[in-house]
């Protein structure tokens, strides 16, 4: 009986406990209207390129969760949201969908879920600024997009490294590192110590920026995305480009002019972990990277801007 | 059987403590209130013809900004100010939303974040505002992001047409100043002072002169644009025990006589008569002045002038008789130069003569064009006028493109930058083109067109540009 007792009285507070649970409040989260239902142009656009065709959310409307709470931003001016999407698809986008089919898989499965446009850069409390964001394999977000000026390399240049760089770690999270990346730099990551770095110091340490020095996956990040910004032959002679002196010795010049067997350490590790690169681009990912690569920078350097892109890739760098 | 009967009590405790017993305040849930309510500011925003008008002020620090809105209903905004890139109102879009409270953001980029992004987004304005309150004749926001309860307010009121007249006017005025960030001096009181204008802040930063000197006594007064001048917001005291300056004290109004007002009077007042008839390019002749003593319009009811075509208004010239005008056009820099000495300043300047199409035009009067030519924009224009027995001018062509650097070296020197002979069938002139380095940031340059060696035949150009 004692039992039937506290069956019944179980089963009242289960029936209590459901009745609690019922709702029929409606509460929104999205302060946005869904582009799919919006007439602006704008939203019908991005809608048609990027949500229908790559499953992308573009956000170009401020929406303060986008960003962390210690970062202050402003949006972007909404006449260069198209123009700077079409940028990004002609730069990023197209390179993939053109270098074989295991790139445009790549692509087509990697695109990241939302891009979150920022007018300004990010500006960090500690007076610091933030050029881009990855969060999650989803999320990227891109800043500086009021500078929007396609006659300006710099700009390009910088805009389509940081997304290069993103999306890289969109790569990595999804496939992780080239086997034994980590190992090839292995006990000269700093951490946050790369801030006091710089590059000459760095490249003795076989970083192509003293922000790969932070860890591999930034290291991974940083070398995908320089190989895919810098010209080739830029990027040969100051990061790969080692000789053999009459002895048969390696030397390679520091940059003023003398030679120094630290940068032929540096360089050689630079050029592993190139050809890890590649080897993980054509055995995990399918996709010939120097054809990316060709692809990339044609569109970046296009012949009447040959003759100055090894200057500006350095003024960027530095 | 005592253990069944706590049990029982407690359920029944439990269930009554369910019972909602709650006297309701609002007819309505919180939810429907609160869309009604943002449905109303809504409209709110969106109904007045001529939209919201708010004077701006994102700190006590600062000056404030004439801005007028006008919503519409699709969530765009178009938001005009008198700074550069706003004059002719720019389209940004907005959302009415709620998160601790009603809402109003500015979403996508305009004025506010222009403001928001100074000094590295620390000056303190602000794009996303709670609504205080609201009425159809005045909304109050406030900073969502400062802290409350002092966060910054921001009053709008319904507009009406005046209003965005004013705002025009207010687009001329400040146009000049952009293009003024030095003053020589400025009297305000018995004191002088140097002063550099910040519009953007709108502060002007003054350091008092004492015995003839600048004393780097620095302070700022924020200051907002009224008609034909500034007005200081505020009283402020110079450091150094030099004075105070009371709040409402307008700037550029008086008659003080000093270096500020004669460029206010050569800009806004000749030029601006010239506006009248001739809106390209004095409207926003920004980079250039006019070293002219005495308007060739003076004479002339400013209603006539407003009508007249370029033609009609060149033959008005030429009836003027003698006279050296000069107006100056346009200038590209080939970069942002702070007005400091010790950086180089350039200026890229294109000008290039013709002939003046006026065919059916009959000496005494003649006439040439001149064109200003940066590395975007031509604009066509100079006018001027010759007496009779000036030379008949005509398919007299030159080019020529200057870049300087100017340094604290050439302060107040004369530099011949250039010289050169241009003929014209049978005759030849005399080019010469001299220039000064004037006050920090400017220079003033001379153009000369000589006939022959006669000097009292020649055409002379004065021009102020401000690096």
């Amino acid at each position: 009986m004692l039992q039937n007792h506290k069956l019944s009285a179980v089963l009242v507070m289960l029936m209590l406990m459901l009745l609690g649970c019922k709702s029929d409040e409606s509460v929104s989260f999205d302060p946005l209207p869904k582009q799919n239902d919006s007439n602006d142009p704008l939203d019908k656009y991005l809608y048609a390129e990027f949500q229908q065709t790559f499953n992308c959310m573009v956000r170009y409307r401020f929406v303060n969760r986008y960003v962390d709470d210690s970062k202050r931003v402003t949006p972007p001016d909404r006449s260069l949201v198209q123009p700077y999407m079409d940028f990004l698809k002609d730069h990023w986008v197209h390179p993939y969908l053109e270098s074989g089919s295991g790139s445009e898989t790549l692509i087509r499965k990697l695109f990241p879920a939302e891009i979150v446009l920022i007018g300004s850069p990010m500006y960090n409390l500690d007076g610091t600024v933030t050029l881009g964001t990855a969060d999650a394999g989803v999320r990227i977000t891109l800043t500086e997009v009021n500078d929007f000026d396609l006659e300006n390399l710099n700009w390009k240049i910088s805009q389509l490294h940081v997304m290069q760089h993103e999306f890289s770690h969109i790569i990595h999270q999804k496939y992780d590192l080239p086997d034994n990346y980590q190992k090839i730099s292995e006990g000269d990551y700093t951490g946050s110590g790369w801030t006091i770095k710089d590059y000459s110091e760095m490249l003795r340490l076989g970083f192509v920026t003293p922000y790969a020095s932070s860890d591999p996956n930034e290291d991974f990040a940083e070398l995908v995305s320089n190989l895919l910004t810098l010209p080739e032959s830029f990027f040969y002679e100051r990061f790969l480009d080692i000789n053999r002196n009459e002895l048969g010795v390696l030397w390679a010049e520091t940059d003023d002019g003398n030679a120094d067997p630290e940068v032929v350490r540096g360089k050689l590790r630079i050029q592993e972990k190139y050809e890890a690169v590649q080897k993980y681009f054509k055995e995990v990912l399918d996709i010939d990277f120097e054809m990316l690569r060709t692809n990339t920078l044609a569109r970046l350097f296009p012949p009447s801007v040959v003759s100055q892109e090894k200057e500006l890739a350095a003024s960027y760098q530095n | 059987m005592g253990k069944n009967i706590l049990l029982i009590l407690l359920c029944g405790l439990w269930m009554l403590s369910c019972q909602n017993e709650e006297e309701e305040i609002f007819d309505q849930a919180p939810e429907q209130r609160i869309r009604e309510r943002l449905a109303e500011f809504s409209s709110q925003l969106t109904t007045p013809v001529h939209g919201w008008k708010m004077e701006y002020r994102p700190t006590n620090e600062t000056g404030s900004h004439l801005v007028l809105l006008q919503f519409g209903t699709d969530g765009k905004v178009n938001l005009k100010t008198s700074l550069p890139g706003y004059e002719g109102g720019k389209v940004s879009s907005y959302r009415v939303g709620s998160s601790q409270l009603p809402e109003l953001v500015f979403d996508t980029h305009t004025f506010f974040h222009e403001l928001f992004e100074l000094g590295r987004s620390t000056l303190g304005a602000e794009f996303e505002f709670f609504i205080e309150r609201s009425s159809s004749e005045e909304i109050v926001l406030k900073s969502k992001s400062d802290y409350y309860p002092a966060a910054t307010a921001a009053r709008m009121v319904r507009a009406d047409e005046s209003d965005w007249q004013m705002l025009d006017r207010q687009v001329a005025y400040q146009s000049f100043l952009m293009g003024l960030p030095v003053f020589n001096t400025l009297t305000i009181g018995d004191q002088v002072y140097g002063a550099t204008i910040s519009p953007w802040l709108g502060i002007l930063v003054l350091n008092p002169v004492v015995s003839g000197k600048t004393s780097g006594l620095l302070f700022s007064v924020p200051f907002k644009l009224v008609e034909g001048g500034m007005q200081v917001l505020g009283d402020h005291e110079a450091p150094g025990g030099l004075g105070i300056i009371p709040g409402g004290t307008k700037i550029l109004k008086d008659e003080q006589g000093s270096w500020v007002q004669q460029v206010v009077d050569a800009s806004s007042q000749e030029l601006g008569q010239m506006e009248g008839s001739h809106q390209p390019p004095f409207g926003i002749a920004s980079n250039a002045l006019v070293g002219l003593s005495e308007s060739p319009f003076a004479q002339y009811d400013q209603s006539v002038l407003a009508g007249l075509s370029d033609a009609e208004a060149l033959k008005l010239l030429a009836e003027l008789g003698s006279f050296h005008i000069l107006v100056g056009g346009a200038g590209v820099f080939e970069q942002a130069v702070q007005p400091v000495f010790g950086l180089p300043g350039f200026i890229y300047c294109f000008f290039r003569w013709g002939t003046l199409d006026l065919a059916d035009e009959q000496p005494p009067f003649s006439g040439f064009e001149m064109w200003f030519e940066g590395e975007e924009l031509i604009r066509r224009y100079l006018l001027y006028a010759l007496d009779e027995s000036q030379l008949a001018l005509s398919r007299i062509g030159f080019d020529f493109i200057g870049l300087h650097n100017f340094s604290e070296e050439n302060y107040n020197t004369t530099l011949s930058f250039w010289s050169a002979l241009a003929s014209d069938g049978d005759r030849t002139f005399t080019v010469r083109y001299t220039g000064r380095v004037l006050y920090s940031n400017a220079i003033q340059f001379n153009f000369e067109l000589v006939d022959g060696t006669d000097s009292a035949n020649r055409i002379l150009f004065e021009c102020l540009y401000f690096l």
